[in-house]
């Protein structure tokens, strides 16, 4: 045994003595930025680095990919996407690797480290090789699910490691001297065929189809392996289904590790569609009623107090009472403002609640919000904008008393009791809600689960308004990627939320006018499409949301939707994955006639025919549409395109 | 005077009140196809016995003897007839027996068992009804429906609900009465008895100058089935009965309206009405699966102990099978999670493995007696070791509540899959000791709980509208053969996938009681899909319903949290491709049968069924007999097989 302290083993270490080691450490964003995992990741690293070299791919932002030089030696640009061999070409053309006992070839495709890379280090140091990479994928073609919004994630290399004794073969030479686009599987074989011993520190079987990565990231985790591969939050969630990978656990454990999550929610909020995050991380929270437990040691003692405002907006008074009832269930004090649509009402509001005996309804203020066609949300953003703007509040609490006037009688209690009670079912369960915000200071916003008694929104959330709201999104600066079938939104229009989380949504200056019936041209009806984005643009901001239920509302909702998706279920065969990727590429079945049946011929069984007749078909159902709104304007017909 | 503008005719004959002290006869008819009669029935003829003077009950088919006991005691008498021509046939069979007695009474109210109740006081709507001059009321009524529903043709005129109809005396001399009866047409099917009945004896007698009246008036201004979609409203308004119909329909049908059955139950006991006779009665004649969405009967729980009563244990014993002993002791600190005491049972199918099992026994502080069974056979696995191997315990009686858990490790699965099931089934039996204990509190609280446990597993698992696989034909029979006639769900049974639950031994008397042995299981080929022990698997909800047990499904949020998450996501997907609302997607892939491949074939039969469902048959004969013309077409297309052999 030596002494030296940065030895780490005896005689018996076949790897680099000396430890020196470069680290090339390639960022890719669609975004365009450098966010606070990668940061992490690279100050992690910085101790293990005898020299950090950052790759920057083109696009990243100048400004952020400068602040890097003070996390690394050097930082260099690399003009291209940085997520194959090429990048790390770019950077070895210009580093000397000579030097080092090893080079690592990493970069930004995976959350960590998760514990430290001492342990997997060591391991690996251990054995008798010239290269060695993190974790091997035997999969070389996973299954992607284009069609359902989920192509092939990219990301540059996890983690490959070439010893000196490789630097200096030709097969190593060779290898960089053409450029390549390859992963790093692609080099590993080459380093294999040129007679190179290679391993892998987490062999494929680990998980199914050889791609632990990806389908098995708890059973890595539990190996040791430091690292969670942001692949996991690019996939198709019914496919993480299959193989009961379950994130939650996951982010359960490393956060209990010490790996700040925090950072992984602000990436994965920005890039990962909502609604799907949402499913694969398993965010929907289901709620006590009881008092609320102490918090744990790892949150601050006792809770910290938070400020709190109540924003309601009351169309008609018979809601009053119900509101009055609700608002006994929010523990510890808050303000009250409520906005109605004239000034008589308000006067009618103003007098009830000064009579009331609680002190928050005697200081409630009343506004009056003259939004014709705006509904609630009009009410909120543009009634309330220096509420939502201002600093003054931790969280708001958004309720409304509108009321459903085309639903049947059932349908209107059930949805209005859906909202209520999920949002202020007892006071022990409202301090739960206050929990989950003190908890994630990422959390953006709570709301109940896309609602699926008594209606069909399910299948169908966008209705009429994903292009718009992918207009109207894109004037917002919102930038992550909208969900395919629905998306994540308070369709009730009730939440509890922090100000910031949509201080950039309510930045912007809406106008009264905004809503009126001749802007419906151009938003389809802007309430709705609001609606729908109130959670992108949050993520935007790196915020991201839960959906929360108490416990008698969970049983009745899942009892109805684990027996509706039974009986949907019932004709296809196999996993929800196959199920959904079947109906998917029929499309639409109409009602089942014959030309949408040989339509659903076709695209299931000649797809390549099915892709080039569908523009075709577009354009010509396209034409026929534009032809029946011009005889209809010619006509002068009013045409409403806004559905309940 | 009279409720609704419907009932009052153009030219009304004298009627008048019940009189104080008058005479009514009540003629009940009931249906049950067992013959044994659901105890909501008599606790309904018990609360009408002080308003009537006589209580003729008429029975569509045969009873049993234990009916009939049932029903002495709450009527003054009993007659049983063909089961033909449904209720209404039944009333005039009643009527028809009653003959010129009816002339003692003021008052007859025909009715039938398709209500419980009273949910609220018969008195009240008797003291509101008695002294109104009119021939004719009813309890709920149905507003007038253009088309008819049922015949899509002409009108569903404004009716009187047909489940109960009082007749006053002035009507019920009438020769128009007499000849209503004597003219009621043949009746085949339940349509029938809405369009030549229900729909058309309100208007045949408001048009004839008689007068009605309903005790609870159209409940909306939409013409909607009120007692079975407003149910929880009409209690609201005084209502008595409580229809059965709320609680059986379809639910995705009721889903789309809006109805949830949990808040009329919920309602229903907050009057006063003792809920577990409409639990008893849906257990056996509602399918389970329905039931449970139906009633929301999914209890989540939480870590905190919010419900058990310390003051009065359930003699509880656990029934652990080990195969792997080096599970013992993880299975058995879950276990510990249980409340109070409770004695331990463990079978194993060799000696070693006992031995080894032993050992780990004595390093544990027991919390009641503890035994370990060296199985004759390892047959059957741990349904095997449960039906023959403690065949004993579990009809002896000594237990209130049994606890089945075995070491599950699912080789045959994906190791993550295998782990996620375990942990499916431990987290949701028992989660943490405050989470057992209202488990326990469950049953406490509820005698007619049968069974408790976690909700059918589907992450990693196909087993949404897979649930039966191959084992529905085999599960008819055998149940069948058990006596269990709890009618069977239609894509997936509820069963507790996985075999691990809380159940009363008493509830799962008809499966323990038949003789099993291990040669009925077969040896470890047999056990397969189709085979004894998968239909078993799925058997104890359907075998505790027939004994009039509930089940009730357990679990704990994290659980839910990504169970719930991942059925919404699949369900927006698995129907973005269908025009309408969520029913009417079920019903056209309902229409549409099995999608397979999705190949022209499968289409081909799509369209069929869809579309030229009469010529199914022979369009699948012609199909079977042009294979020899396919192939050569087939072959014509792929030239790649002209040289092959």
């Amino acid at each position: 045994m030596t002494d030296g302290l940065a030895d780490i083993g005896g005689a018996d270490i076949r790897g680099p003595r000396d430890n020196s080691r470069l680290i090339l450490f390639a960022i890719h964003s669609t975004r365009g930025e450098v966010d606070d995992a990668s940061r992490h990741q690279l100050a992690e690293l910085r101790p293990l680095a005898s020299r950090l070299v950052v790759i920057v791919e083109k696009g990243i932002d100048a400004a952020e990919a400068a602040a890097l030089s003070g996390m690394s030696d050097r930082v260099l640009w690399f003009d291209g996407r940085a997520t194959d061999a090429r990048a790390y070409r770019r950077a070895l053309q210009d580093e000397f690797v000579e030097g080092y006992a090893e080079v690592v070839l990493t970069g930004n495709g995976w959350f960590g480290p998760i514990g430290s890379f001492d342990h997997v280090l060591e391991r690996m140091a251990a054995r008798d090789l010239d290269a060695w990479r993190l974790i091997e994928t035997a999969d070389r073609d996973p299954e992607v699910f284009p069609q359902e919004g989920f192509p092939r994630a990219r990301a540059p290399w996890i983690w490959t490691v070439a010893r000196r004794e490789t630097t200096r073969t030709a097969a190593w030479r060779e290898y960089w001297a053409v450029e390549r686009s390859d992963d790093e599987e692609d080099f590993n074989d080459h380093l294999v065929v040129n007679g190179l011993r290679t391993e892998a520190a987490f062999p494929a079987g680990l998980g199914p189809r050889g791609n632990p990565g990806i389908l098995a990231p708890a059973a890595l985790l539990r190996a040791g392996c430091p690292v969670l591969l942001r692949a996991v939050f690019a996939q198709f969630p019914p496919l993480l289904d299959r193989f009961a990978v379950l994130v939650r656990p996951i982010l359960e454990d490393i956060e209990r590790r010490g790996y700040p999550v925090a950072h992984l929610w602000r990436a994965v909020a920005r890039t990962t569609p909502p609604a799907a995050l949402n499913a694969l991380a398993g965010m929907v929270e289901v709620l006590g009623d009881g008092d609320a437990p102490i918090l744990g040691e790892q949150e601050s003692p006792g809770r910290t107090p938070l400020r709190v405002c109540v924003i309601v907006h009351v169309p008609h008074l018979d809601f009053v009472d119900e509101l009055a009832g609700r608002l006994t269930k929010v523990p510890g004090p808050f303000d009250l403002v409520v906005t109605t649509t004239d000034g008589r009402k308000a006067a009618k509001l103003r007098s009830r609640l000064s009579k009331s005996t609680h002190e928050w309804a005697r200081r409630a203020v009343v506004r009056v919000t003259w939004v014709p066609g705006g509904r609630d949300i009009g009410a909120l953003l543009i009634g309330c904008k220096d509420i939502l703007l201002s600093d003054r509040y931790d969280l708001l609490i958004r309720l409304h008393g509108r009321e459903l006037r085309r639903k049947p009688l059932n349908v209107r209690e059930y949805a209005r009791r859906y909202q209520l009670e999920n949002l202020l079912s007892s006071p022990g369960y409202v301090e739960r809600v206050f929990d989950l915000f003190r908890r994630e200071p990422g959390l953006g916003m709570v709301f109940p689960p896309l609602i699926h008694i008594g209606y069909g929104i399910m299948g169908r959330g966008w209705g009429a308004y994903r292009e718009p709201a992918e207009k109207l999104g894109s004037a917002l600066g919102v930038r992550v990627p909208l969900d395919e079938v629905s998306p994540l939104a308070p369709y009730g229009g009730m939440w509890i939320g922090r100000p910031e989380a949509l201080r950039a949504f309510a930045a912007h200056e809406w106008k009264v006018g905004d809503y009126h019936r001749n802007r419906r041209s151009q938003w389809v009806e802007l309430t709705r499409v609001q609606e729908r984005l109130l959670c992108l643009a949050a993520a935007e901001s790196g915020y991201h949301c839960r959906t929360i239920l108490n416990a008698e509302h969970a049983a009745i909702a899942y009892t109805a939707l684990e027996y509706k998706l039974d009986e949907l279920s019932s004709n296809t065969r196999g996993y929800p994955v196959e199920q959904i990727h079947l109906l998917r590429r029929a499309g639409w079945t109409g009602y089942g006639s014959i030309v949408a049946l040989s339509r659903m011929y076709v695209n299931l069984n000649h797809p390549r025919i099915a892709s080039v007749a569908q523009p075709a078909y577009r354009l010509l159902r396209n034409a026929a549409l534009l032809a029946k709104r011009l005889v209809s304007a010619a006509r002068n017909e009013h045409v409403d395109d806004g559905r309940q | 005077m009279t409720a609704t503008s419907e009932l009052i005719p153009a030219h009304p004959r004298p009627a008048s009140a019940f009189p104080v002290g008058g005479k009514r006869l009540l003629i009940y008819v009931v249906y049950d196809r067992r013959g044994e009669i659901e105890d909501y029935i008599p606790f309904a003829l018990r609360s009408l016995r002080p308003h009537m003077s006589h209580i003729l009950v008429v029975v569509n088919g045969a009873l049993t003897a234990e009916g009939r006991a049932k029903l002495a005691d709450v009527s003054d008498e009993v007659v049983e007839r063909e089961n033909r021509g449904y209720d209404i046939w039944g009333y005039k069979h009643g009527l028809e027996h009653t003959g010129d007695r009816i002339d003692d009474y003021d008052e007859v109210v025909i009715a039938n068992d398709t209500w419980y109740g009273p949910v609220r006081s018969f008195a009240d709507v008797f003291e509101g009804m008695d002294p109104r001059e009119v021939h004719f009321w009813g309890i709920t009524d149905h507003a007038r429906v253009e088309p008819h529903p049922f015949t899509r043709t002409g009108y569903l005129p404004y009716h009187l609900q047909s489940y109960w109809v009082a007749v006053r005396r002035e009507m019920l001399q009438s020769e128009e009465w007499q000849a209503y009866w004597r003219e009621l047409p043949e009746m085949t099917s339940y349509s029938d008895a809405v369009v030549k009945h229900e729909g058309v004896f309100t208007e045949h007698f408001t048009g004839l100058g008689f007068v009605g009246d309903v005790a609870f008036p159209l409940l909306l201004d939409v013409p909607e089935n009120y007692p079975v979609l407003y149910a929880r409203q009409l209690l609201e308004a005084g209502c008595p009965t409580l229809k059965r119909r709320a609680f059986f329909q379809w639910p995705p049908y009721l889903d789309q309206v809006g109805v949830v059955s949990r808040w009329t139950l919920d309602a229903a006991a907050d009057h006063g009405y003792p809920v577990e006779l409409i639990y008893a009665d849906m257990a056996r004649n509602v399918a389970p699966k329905i039931m449970n969405a139906g009633a929301a009967l999914m209890s989540v729980l939480p870590d905190e102990d919010v419900s058990y009563d310390p003051g009065s244990p359930l003699r509880t014993l656990v029934i652990a099978h080990i195969f792997y002993p080096e599970m013992t002791d993880e299975m058995l600190d879950r276990a510990d999670n249980l409340p109070g005491t409770y004695d331990l049972l463990i079978t194993t199918p060799e000696s070693e493995r006992a031995d080894a099992i032993r050992k780990r026994l004595q390093e544990r502080a027991p919390r009641g007696t503890a035994e370990v069974r060296v199985l004759a056979s390892n047959n059957g696995r741990d349904q095997g070791a449960f039906l023959v191997g403690c065949r004993d315990v579990l009809l002896g009686g000594e237990y209130d509540l049994i606890v089945k858990i075995h070491s599950k490790k699912t080789p045959q699965d994906d190791p993550a899959v295998g782990a996620h099931f375990k942990e499916q089934q431990f987290g949701n039996l028992l989660h943490s000791p405050g989470y057992a204990a209202n488990v326990v509190a469950l049953f406490q609280k509820e005698p007619g709980l049968g069974l408790a446990y976690p909700p059918t597993v589907h992450l990693g698992h196909p087993t949404m509208g897979h649930g039966w696989w191959e084992n529905k034909r085999g599960f008819r029979e055998l149940a069948a053969s058990l006596g269990i006639r709890v009618p069977l769900d239609d894509a997936s049974p509820l069963a507790p996938y996985g075999s691990m639950y809380f159940a009363r031994p008493i509830a799962l008397r008809l499966l323990v009681e038949h003789p099993w042995s291990y040669d009925d299981f077969g040896g470890a080929e047999a056990y397969l899909d189709g085979g004894l022990a998968h239909i078993l698997e799925r058997m104890p909800s359907y075998a505790a319903g027939e004994l009039r047990y509930h089940t009730r499904t357990i679990v704990a949020s994290d659980y839910l949290s990504t169970s719930y998450s991942a059925l919404s996501y699949n369900f927006d997907q698995l129907s973005a491709t269908m025009p309408g609302s969520t029913m009417e997607k079920i019903q056209l892939l309902k229409r549409l049968g099995p999608w397979d491949y999705g190949t022209a074939r499968d289409l081909g039969r799509m369209f069929v069924s869809l579309h030229l469902p009469a010529m199914q048959g022979r369009l699948k004969t012609i199909y079977r007999r042009s294979e020899r013309l396919r192939s050569a077409l087939w072959r014509l297309r792929h030239p790649s097989s002209w040289f092959r052999g």
